[in-house]
Parts: C-alpha cells; structure tokens; sequence
C-alpha cells in the first residue's frame, strides 16, 4: 500500500513537470511476449513476468531505487 | 492486469514492462512486436515459449534493429540458420536437449525409437536434432506420428508407436502436450513395453504429471530451484509470489533481465548494437549459472544438466523431484561451431 502511494506520489510529480523530456528521458522500455493461458502457460506465462518484474525491482532496488516502474499488460 | 509498482530506473530512465499473450500464433507475436517497436517505442523484447512466434518475433526484432532475448521456445534454428546479430537465446536449446536426454536414453541402450513430435517449428527441431544423436549413437528411428499443437487425444497416437515396438517413445513436443501424453501413456499401459523419453521435461510438468506417472522421466535443465543457495533463495522469493517453485524458463527471464539491464548501466546507453556488444563481453555468474557467455551466433552458452525424476520415495518435501545424473558443460551441450550455418559465428 505504501508503494502504490509512492507510485501514484511520483506519478504526480512527473505529471506536474509536464513530461516533455528530451529523447534521452524515454524509458527504457521491455516487452514480454509469451503464452499467458495456452499449454505452455504453466513453463512461463504470468510466471515469467512475475520473474522479469522481480529482476527489475532488485535492479532499480540496489541502484537507484526510483519507484516509477509502470507494468502494463492486453 | 494491474499495475504494479517496483523500484526500476537505468541511466536515470524509467524502466517500464508492457506484456502481451501470443496465443501460440506467430502472426500475432510478429505484429505485436511490430507495435511495440513502431508505436511503443519498446526498446527490448523478451520472448517466452512457443518456436513459431519466436522465429517471427525474431525476425521482426532483427528487421528493426530491437535485441530480442528469448528464454522459453526451444529450436536451435534461432541461433543458426535464422541467426541474427539482435537475437539471444538464453535459457536451452533443441540440440542441448538432444545431448542431454536423447543421449541420455541412449547411454541406458535403449536404441530404437518411434516420436510423438508437436506439429511445428518446434517439435520438428526436437525430432531432428534428437535423430542426429539418435543415429550417431548406433541408434534407430522407426517411425514418427504428428500431432496437432494442444492435441486432445494421444490414443491414436500411441497405438502407432506400440504397434512399432520400438523400445523407446519419445515426445518431441511440451508443456501440456507432454503432460497429456504421459498420462495417456500410462493410462494405455504403453508404458510396460515402452520406456518414455520426454525430450523437454520441465519441472512443472513434473508436477502436474504427478510422482507416480513421472518417476524415472529424465530432464534437461539448465536450472533447478534446489542447486545452490543462490538458486533456492530466489525460487523461494518467486514461490512467495506464485505459489510454485520457478522453472528454469522463468529463472532463465530473471536472469536475463538482469544481464540486459547491467549492460544498458555499463555501456551507459540502451542502443541496441552497444548492449549486445557489453552483454557478449561479460560473463554471466548469478543465481541462474556460472560463467555463462554469449556468443555471436546469440547461444547463451552455460552448463546444462541431466536429471533423473526421482521416485515416490525418495521425494522428502514439496518440488523435491530432481536428481542429478550428469552435468553437461556449455561447449558440449550447445551447438559446436563446425556444425552450425550461422554466418556471425564462423566470421
């Protein structure tokens, strides 16, 4: 819960900063693609995003620890 | 899905996920990726299971200039026929499944075989490079039947493959197909005058198979959640999470994504060309392998290993399924450079 409030606090300032940016502040942006309810789903699937996500919490967690990481999902 | 917050920013950047199902179907993974890339300005793309969306995606990642790790879709074709200097292949490969199980069987003189192979890029792949070892090793194939990818009926099949009498079926499909011919398998008694040789075993399907159906399967794995405190540390975390122990395909994506982001940090740029080049020069030694590297043909090359799935008996706890019966070291697992059409290896 804690957070989410983090989140939403960052996501507020980054709204109010206007979100211009330079193209250096474009985020680095990872796709995942895979079988999320088909019969390899179990192999990877939710899984598999759950580990990406956990690598890119220990990164941001050890380097910078910004929390603004958006997961977005169709 | 929600949206969920974590700690991640590299070079000072946000660092976002966006994910998609590819329901199996390459020309949803290419035009998918096509978006992403055009549209959503993405600047990696990580692809799980399935060679036929792999392929595609690979294609459409090395079109646009995009590095696509793969960890989950097993044909070796991506790192040699369709090579491409963005593509990596993190996690196995047919040809090290090949050398793991398929030889594995052999080793135990089982010599005759009759395939159950998945109906695509994968399973052809699978009985191919399983064919190589198979023939090389003294061994013969006797016949082969196709099956549809997510098949609801095995009986036909498996009739075929009895009526061969080979000694030996093996399964050159995965996921819920291995678990579901099996079970048919067992349920059919073929397994009294055949031993079964899954060519991909993943723990999971261990699981769901159950001990009783599984014991004695082997596996080719280039992880397991009980090999290291490093590796049980992390499967712990992750069980926490999902409420199942990882398999090495979801290891494989925690590792890789540690591996693309340290490049992005030490190269001091997400540019394609200069991360591949920063991931290809540094060893891989974290919770996933030790001393991994990626070559230019974009095989993660690492040490596989063999496994036996134990017995009913010899399970002590929970995911307690594995022992080891060999390791394979990364050079002798993987394709061997005389052997692969991969133009950016033999350069």
């Amino acid at each position: 819960m804690k957070r989410t409030l983090i989140s939403l606090a960052v996501a507020a300032l980054a709204a109010v900063s206007g979100g211009v940016g330079a193209a250096d502040q474009a985020p680095v942006k990872i796709g995942f693609i895979t079988d999320m309810s088909g019969l390899y789903a179990d192999i990877d699937g939710q899984g598999g995003l759950e580990a990406i996500k956990m690598a890119v919490a220990d990164f941001g967690g050890t380097v910078l620890g910004t929390p603004t990481l958006m997961v977005r999902g169709d | 899905m929600a949206v969920a917050d974590f700690g991640g920013t590299v070079l000072g950047k946000k660092i976002e996920i966006v994910s998609a199902d590819h329901q199996n179907k390459a020309d949803i993974a290419a035009s998918k990726t096509r978006e992403w890339v055009d549209q959503d300005g993405v600047t990696v793309i990580f692809g799980g299971t399935n060679s036929g969306t792999a392929l595609a995606t690979a294609k459409v990642a090395a079109e646009k200039k995009r590095i696509y790790i793969n960890n989950g879709a097993g044909t070796s074709a991506l790192t040699n026929e369709q090579c491409s200097p963005y593509t990596i292949h993190y996690t196995y490969d047919t040809i090290a499944l090949a050398n793991g199980s398929a030889k594995g069987m052999m080793d135990k003189g089982l010599k005759t075989w009759y395939f159950l192979t998945a109906d695509y890029a994968f399973g052809y792949a699978l009985e191919k490079d399983a064919t190589n070892v198979i023939n090389a090793s003294g061994g013969k194939v006797l016949g082969t039947s196709k099956h549809p990818l997510n098949a609801s009926d095995f009986s036909s099949y498996l009739l075929q493959a009895q009526n061969s009498k080979a000694q030996v079926l093996g399964l050159a499909n995965a996921g819920g197909d291995t678990i579901n011919s099996v079970k048919a398998a067992n349920e059919f008694g073929i397994t009294k005058t055949m031993k079964i040789a899954g060519l991909l075993v993943f723990i999971t399907d261990v699981h769901a198979i159950g001990i009783k159906n599984a014991q004695g399967l082997l596996a080719t794995e280039a992880w397991y959640w009980d090999q290291s405190d490093q590796s049980r540390k992390f499967a712990g975390r992750f069980m926490e999470k999902m409420k199942r122990m990882p398999s090495m395909v979801q290891a494989g994506n925690y590792s890789s994504t540690m591996t693309y982001l340290n490049a992005v940090k030490a190269a001091g740029t997400d540019d394609s060309d200069k991360v591949m080049a920063q991931m290809r020069k540094t060893k891989i030694n974290d919770m996933f392998t030790k001393n991994g590297y990626i070559r230019k043909d974009g095989t993660m090359v690492h040490d596989m290993y063999l496994f036996e799935v134990k017995t009913p008996s010899e399970v002590k706890s929970p995911w307690d399924y594995y022992k080891l019966v060999s390791t394979l070291s990364g050079e002798k697992a993987f394709t061997i450079p005389p052997d692969s059409k991969c133009a950016l290896l033999n350069k």
